[in-house]
């Protein structure tokens, strides 16, 4: 599934590059739309013809918020950790994780303090979003099926919830959309709020 | 790449150090990102109601993994001609790729260790479906 994965997003990239016209860049917007559309529709029947799931969600209570918490922390606790070791400002650093994979927001956000910082952030966070599809399938078998969530901080809601999905189950499904809900609504708040200490 | 899926518009700021003032700010609104949960909750709930009272023909239901599969692709692929299609994407990984994946691999990776740090907390009273 990895492999395929890859290989899609892969041709996809370098049909894009090389074959299709620029000017479809301003109608790709509406086809991934509704291409996520689509497929958040199909992770809904799952859901649903799941009985008891939301009542074991339920059961998890509040727990469940410890999963943005850690994945939260984690990335920002990585990025900084990178940073250091390149030699970087560690708060510049910190606020680049706290993207969560959110590209546009991320980089909108930080090129109000210099150009290189935003197109650093969009470059980490596409990035983010790409190793996450492809690593989650992988993550859920040999790792553990929560911690599949992981990789894909806010993205868990939309782009990559329908590979968390397959990969898992109609249960972790939940838990990530609940996940890259919290993480989305962070990334406007601590990306600025990092930045006021650098 | 013109339009992301929170409804931002998305460019990546161009690179020549140093910066104009500023590259051109979206600032990015709250309600538009609220509005697409919301959508999003809407279209998952429609489906849910669907499969939990059995209204997806059987035969549908059979094939439903192979269908959500190719579906995932054919996103997956637009997803891929979008980042090719821009140029400025392109050119910002030529010149910090590196850096970029660098950071993308750190964050990746200590959110799976923060998250299995937790996992059995969550899990075990959950209950995870077997």
């Amino acid at each position: 599934m990895s492999i395929t994965i890859l290989l899609t997003v892969a041709l996809g990239i370098l049909s894009g590059i090389f074959i299709f016209p620029e000017s479809l860049g301003d109608s790709m917007g509406f086809w991934i739309s509704a291409g996520l559309a689509l497929l958040l529709f199909f992770v809904g029947i799952d859901i649903g013809s799941n009985r008891g799931i939301l009542g074991k969600i339920r059961r998890i209570g509040f727990k469940v918020f410890l999963v943005p918490l850690m994945v939260a922390i984690g990335s920002i606790l990585g990025t900084t950790l990178a940073g250091i070791l390149m030699g970087m400002n560690p708060f510049e650093s910190a606020a680049i994780g706290a993207g969560f994979g959110w590209y546009s927001l991320s980089a909108i956000e930080l090129s109000k303090h210099s150009a290189y910082l935003g197109t650093l952030a969009f470059v980490t966070n596409i990035s983010r979003e790409i190793i996450a599809l492809v690593s989650i399938p992988f993550i859920a078998k040999y790792i553990g099926k929560l911690e599949a969530i992981a990789p894909a901080g806010a993205t868990a809601m939309d782009t990559v919830l329908p590979v968390i999905s397959r990969s898992t189950n109609a249960h972790i499904a939940i838990i990530s959309f609940i996940t890259g809900v919290v993480l989305s609504s962070l990334v406007p708040i601590l990306v600025p709020l990092i930045m006021l200490f650098s | 790449m013109s339009s992301d899926l929170r409804g931002q518009k998305i460019r990546p700021p161009v690179l020549p150090i140093p910066s104009p003032p500023s590259p051109p700010i979206k600032v990015h609104n709250e309600r538009g990102v609220k509005m697409n949960i919301l959508l999003y909750i809407a279209i998952m709930l429609f489906g849910a109601f669907l499969g939990n009272r059995k209204l997806i023909p059987k035969v549908l239901m059979k094939k439903m993994d192979g269908i959500q599969f190719l579906c995932l692709l054919l996103l997956l692929f637009i997803m891929g001609v979008s980042i090719g299609l821009d140029e400025e994407v392109i050119r910002s990984f030529g010149t910090i790729g590196v850096q970029g994946i660098i950071f993308a691999l750190a964050s990746s990776v200590f959110s799976i260790i923060g998250v299995r740090l937790i996992a059995s907390r969550v899990l075990v009273k959950g209950g995870e479906e077997q």
